[in-house]
């Protein structure tokens, strides 16, 4: 790791997180066809009103986790941001099996996210918190497909190998399922559109419907830098990474990479704000018995691809 | 310094208001949330200005102390052609008429002296059991069941799809969630997020001063269900499109439609979900947005049952999200046909006029 990596890891997780905010302000003035106000302050505006306000306490929470899930959502989010490669010189902890800490990452923001909801002893949130465990774990395994096809063609599970197994073709044309079975889980990951089902409006807020001030600032900034992660990884795994155009420096990685996260996080935003999310139920039998089976056929397909 | 700077950046911000919706008034409170200077939040945690909106029934005066103990503080209060609690010393009051934006802006700059807290800092009920290990209920069984000292505990009884033994745990929702008919009062009965039995307790209120359902209420209505399917740019576009109605200007509701259906919304909703016999026609709630939308070729091609329909009984079997679907998919017209009160309380009538407001704040 160079000082210089860490540097643009930690650039790119916090004017993500604002631009993500930005994308947000965007998509929903668009979709209501109204202007657009104050756009390039509100999501600081919008965060620090959360600030401002005194953080609450439930009746008998379970205290310990209840402070701790947004930190440890966000700490996911950095985590996940860690082993993205920004150059062909490597990420901030180079691993040789990234991908692997990245299902990690995916998993235990699961566990964040039920505790959230958990700790708070409130009915909504709890409803929230199940909910997001039963959508979110089919959701994962479609993930855990579609990652390890992408790591087919590299023979490695070392994010670096992956990215330079697309020199000659990106994995979002090698493997056309791909990014867009990624993409779904990104929705779940970051509490979105289609697959929020935790943080929804129907739960008055969900896992979130108890929280106020700093605390749910906090969330909420994680929610955003996840996002911002998961583009990156997505960007990593099926655009490439930093790998830019043949006549383009090596130097200029970091700023491909930023740019191709930024187009999956418009992606991101664009179907949160334009699709409607299912009731979970439905959804359900959407995962199990259409995604999982499609993300299959990819990895077999994959499969034989790379032993061609 | 810094905390100055961050109050004058929050400042900025759009005012954070939680709406509880008394009679005759949702339509003024969606109104006013369509100015970008105001965000209408879904739960009062996340508010910084509670918005007591038309008359609220003396019955729901508890419910509404336990919303203002949510709002974090300092927590602010207007009260928009509702009655304030004698208890406030000088409460802010706008009659419903009157445009709510100035003082709720105002309300937000001002400084004034802390609103003090209506219910006392405390849990509603002690934190003991019955039992010679304090474990038990009175009216449960062994270990479990029961109200101990005022708190429902988990008893386990049949799912009703399946038979299996399940934790059970009765809960009152309403009357003020955002995405609510104003008014309604359900007691359930939840297994897990599954609806095992529901209860009116309290009924909805009817049709803003009586009017007869014309494109702008069911335009409002279509937008409280694009809501529960998290498409909050197109329920604003329905309200939106309500208001121009209400003004006398053209509305493009086949584009509306499209917009809709293109957001894969009708295809999300499950056909048959909801379906009963209303107004002489077989509905579900797929048809039932559609039809308010302007296209009423979408009959449901589900089972129907030909019962005359009962809210209580459309509930029984669903899991939150269809159920809150499903309680959102009927006009506030519609919703009082088939949503009497089905359990007494000792609160008296539903509609027992505000009057009796003070005199239960004293027997409190």
């Amino acid at each position: 790791m160079t000082a210089a990596t860490a540097a643009a890891a930690l650039l790119l997780m916090l004017g993500g997180a604002w631009l993500v905010a930005v994308f947000d302000h965007i998509a929903a003035a668009l979709v209501a066809r109204q202007p657009i106000h104050s756009l390039w302050l509100a999501p600081l505006r919008s965060g620090a009103a959360h600030l401002v306000r005194r953080p609450n306490r439930t009746e008998h929470p379970d205290g310990l986790n209840w402070a701790l899930a947004p930190a440890l959502y966000l700490a996911l989010a950095f985590v996940g941001m860690a082993v993205v490669p920004f150059s062909t010189s490597g990420a901030v902890v180079d691993l040789p099996a990234g991908i692997v800490l990245w299902g990690a990452v995916e998993s235990l923001t699961i566990v964040a996210v039920f505790l959230h909801g958990w700790s708070a002893n409130a009915l909504l949130p709890l409803i929230g918190a199940y909910r997001y465990v039963a959508i979110g774990l089919p959701v994962m395994l479609v993930s855990m497909f579609v990652l390890i096809a992408a790591a087919l063609p590299a023979q490695s599970l070392a994010l670096g190998a992956i990215v330079q197994s697309q020199a000659g073709v990106w994995n979002v044309v090698r493997q056309p399922l791909g990014l867009p079975l990624f993409l779904l889980l990104g929705l779940s990951l970051t509490l979105r559109g289609p697959f929020n089902y935790a943080d929804s409006s129907d739960l008055a807020g969900g896992t979130d419907a108890e929280r106020s001030g700093p605390p749910r600032a906090l969330w909420q900034w994680a929610r955003l830098s996840m996002a911002v992660s998961f583009s990156a990884m997505a960007a990593t795994v099926f655009l490439g990474g930093p790998l830019g155009p043949a006549w383009g420096a090596a130097e200029l990685g970091p700023l491909w990479l930023a740019a191709k996260t930024v187009v999956v996080l418009a992606l991101l935003v664009a179907a949160s704000h334009l699709l409607a999310r299912m009731p979970p139920s439905r959804m359900l039998t959407l995962v199990w018995t259409v995604l999982l089976p499609l993300s299959f056929v990819g990895l077999v397909a994959a499969g034989i691809e790379a032993a061609w | 310094m810094a905390i100055g700077w961050l109050d004058r950046l929050a400042a900025g911000a759009p005012v954070a208001i939680f709406a509880a919706v008394g009679r005759d008034a949702i339509e003024r409170v969606e109104d006013l949330s369509l100015d970008s200077r105001i965000t209408w939040v879904a739960s009062p945690r996340h508010a910084e200005v509670l918005l007591v909106a038309g008359r609220i029934r003396s019955q729901d005066g508890q419910a509404l102390r336990v919303v203002h103990a949510q709002i974090p503080g300092p927590r602010k209060t207007l009260w928009w052609g509702s009655e304030p609690f004698d208890t406030l010393a000088s409460p802010t009051v706008v009659p419903l008429v009157e445009d709510a934006l100035p003082q709720v802006l105002k309300l937000r700059a001002s400084h004034l002296k802390k609103e003090p807290d209506l219910l006392p800092d405390e849990p509603p009920n002690l934190w003991r059991g019955v039992g010679p290990n304090g474990q038990g209920g009175k009216g449960g069984k062994g270990m479990m069941g029961g109200v101990p000292y005022g708190r429902p505990m988990a008893m386990t009884d049949e799912d009703g799809r399946d038979g299996l033994q399940l934790d059970q745990t009765a809960v009152t929702i309403g009357p003020y969630l955002q995405a609510w008919p104003c008014g309604l009062v359900l007691e359930l009965a939840l297994q897990g997020d599954v609806v095992q039995h529901a209860q009116v307790v309290r009924t909805p209120y009817g049709p803003t001063n009586g009017t007869v359902e014309d494109v702008s209420s069911r335009l409002r209505s279509a937008a409280r269900m694009l809501i529960l399917l998290q498409l909050d740019g197109l329920a604003e576009r329905c309200r939106r499109a309500a208001a121009a109605h209400d003004c006398a200007r053209a509305v493009d509701i086949e584009a509306l439609r499209a917009a809709v259906r293109r957001s894969g919304a009708f295809a999300a909703l499950q056909v048959g979900l909801g379906a009963c016999r209303l107004e002489g026609a077989e509905t579900d709630i797929r048809s039932r947005l559609c039809a308010w939308l302007g296209d009423d070729a979408g009959q449901p091609k589900g089972a129907t049952t030909g019962a005359k329909p009962r809210l209580s009984g459309l509930l029984t079997g669903l899991e939150w999200n269809e159920a809150m679907l499903v309680v959102n998919s009927f006009t506030p017209h519609q919703l009082r046909g088939i949503a009497p009160r089905e359990k007494a309380t000792d609160e008296g009538g539903d509609d027992e006029p505000n009057g009796a407001h003070a005199a239960m704040e004293h027997a409190h």
